[in-house]
């Protein structure tokens, strides 16, 4: 098993380093992308903030309800923005001038070479701000000892399902030419992830928990964390992360077989 | 010579378009991402924070005053926000601008005959859009004389928002990546221009401070021009976009000549 995954880890070591080196050498790329996380942050949280000083609930959540969340949904995509996002124009890119051929002929797993191609670690150090946030409002909220311990398991799962949702729309990139409105769908996706299911129709609501767990992914372990959900959600998510590897697994090889070279 | 200077114009914008309308499914995605958001997002949320609170007004707006708020704000955005200069600063990186310091034809010339056909994509999406929210009822019977002028000035505002977002690609000379300008400009833009919560329910202080900035231009006042405001300003209003355009006209006039002196591009 070590040896199946130690060339995986070595080249995302690698990755990770020539990123830095990248950013150690454009210093004001550094800074700006540090002063986009804070800026995304502010937004954030002034939209929530404003909100709330002009009600009081919305639903039966209150202001520390809706800010747990959107801190939950940054410190997630805080991750995602340095993994797995830089990767979605790059995929795009490399399918439509051809230079996808390389990646496929490496000894290594074509999905994880395409989608851990870039790193952007530099989002990782606001990271600390959103689990300072995290701990607060979680406190604001008197959180169960229970609901302290099940926090990082849920977040993981919350995690790995949102970027696979991310992935699955991606292999749509087969399919279409350019890829720009594939990708403008999947940013248009993250804002919709950003609040929770109840304040949408019953028909929205219906899609996008139960037949592309999009909002379920981001709202239902909160929920447990509430108190207000159940357990079933959660094996409805880590049920949800099963179906969705293997419908990547099948697109991959669906769009692979599609794919043409423009370079060879 | 005027002839000839429209014709290199109405040619560009015409292969812009083509352009756009060659990826057909990409092209159509790119316009239902925005409405499937507003639909979604913006008007969902309104609807049940007023459904919450038994429809009872808030800050002086009533759920239908928020709602149809929403609506105009959907299409300001369509009108007004059109990124055409995204791949400038990619441009610049590569080199592909030396090819327009040989044309008989400017880089921003190029750049604003394709904002230009963008704009003109954007407007026959706009009016099908007016038109379907009012047959579903999302807005009452349209005052025909506040339409035109809500589209008339949020033309304006578009070229102001194609001016700022020209001169932050132009960053490009001295920067690598410069989506970052971008992206924060929007957050902040989208947030301080009243895009989803209008700037009436803001804290006295801060309202105040805005008014001192672009940012109620980009989409408070043009949807308070569609819903027929009284009290709107138009005229000053209209001034102010003008200015602010001339001023970062300006600008971007000096940050070109800067940028072009540090320009350098292989194979010249």
């Amino acid at each position: 098993m070590n040896a199946f995954w130690a060339p995986y880890a070595a080249v995302l070591r690698q990755q990770l380093n020539n990123s830095l080196a990248k950013l150690m050498t454009f210093r004001v790329n550094f800074v700006l992308t540090v002063l986009f996380d804070i800026a995304s942050f502010i937004t954030f949280y002034y939209t929530t903030d404003i909100l709330f000083r002009n009600i009081s609930h919305i639903g039966t959540w209150k202001r520390e309800h809706f800010l747990f969340f959107v801190f939950w949904m940054q410190s997630i995509n805080c991750v995602h923005s340095g993994f797995v996002a830089p990767n979605f124009w790059n995929l795009a890119m490399e399918i439509r001038t051809g230079a996808l051929d390389f990646r496929l002929l490496r000894p290594l797993g074509s999905l994880f070479d395409v989608f851990t191609a870039i790193t952007r670690p530099i989002s990782f150090l606001i990271m600390p701000i959103l689990v300072w946030c995290l701990v607060h409002y979680g406190i604001c909220l008197d959180f169960s000892a229970v609901s302290w311990l099940a926090l990082p398991f849920l977040w993981m799962i919350s995690l790995v399902l949102l970027m696979l949702l991310e992935v699955l729309i991606s292999m749509a990139l087969f399919w279409t030419h350019g890829g720009d409105g594939v990708n403008f769908i999947r940013i248009h996706c993250q804002q919709f992830q950003r609040w929770p299911d109840f304040v949408y129709p019953k028909s929205l609501r219906f899609i996008f928990t139960r037949l592309f767990p999009l909002l379920a992914a981001g709202v239902f372990p909160v929920r447990i964390l509430f108190g207000q959900g159940s357990a079933w959600e959660v094996v409805f998510l880590m049920l949800a992360i099963v179906v969705v590897w293997w419908l990547i697994g099948r697109l991959w090889i669906l769009g692979v077989r599609r794919y043409e070279s423009v370079a060879s | 010579m005027l002839k000839a200077e429209l014709r290199k114009w109405q040619k560009t914008t015409s292969v812009s378009i083509s352009r756009y309308m060659a990826f057909k499914v990409d092209f159509l995605l790119m316009l239902v991402a925005p409405s499937f958001v507003f639909v979604a997002i913006n008007y969902s949320i309104w609807r049940s924070i007023f459904q919450s609170r038994g429809g009872e007004s808030i800050s002086g707006f009533s759920m239908d005053q928020m709602l149809q708020y929403q609506c105009w704000s959907f299409i300001v955005a369509l009108l007004t926000r059109s990124h055409r200069t995204w791949n400038l600063s990619e441009h610049i990186r590569l080199g592909r601008i030396t090819s327009f310091l040989l044309y008989p034809f400017d880089a921003w010339k190029f750049y604003a005959s394709e904002f230009v056909a963008f704009q003109l994509l954007q407007f026959c999406t706009a009016l099908p859009s007016i038109i379907a929210l009012r047959a579903f009822g999302f807005l009452p019977q349209l005052d025909l004389m506040a339409c035109a002028l809500g589209i008339l000035f949020s033309l304006l505002v578009s070229v102001l928002w194609f001016v700022c977002d020209f001169t932050l690609g132009l960053a490009g000379f001295w920067l690598e990546e410069v989506w970052v300008f971008r992206v924060i400009f929007g957050l902040f833009a989208v947030l301080l221009s009243g895009a989803f919560i209008p700037i009436e329910l803001f804290p006295p202080v801060l309202q105040t401070v805005i008014g001192y900035t672009p940012f109620p231009l980009i989409t408070s006042v043009p949807v308070h021009i569609f819903l027929g405001t009284k009290s709107v300003p138009i005229g000053w209003s209209m001034g102010m976009v003008c200015a602010w355009t001339a001023a970062l006209a300006v600008v971007s006039g000096v940050v070109w000549r800067r940028g072009i002196r540090l320009y350098t591009a292989a194979g010249i």
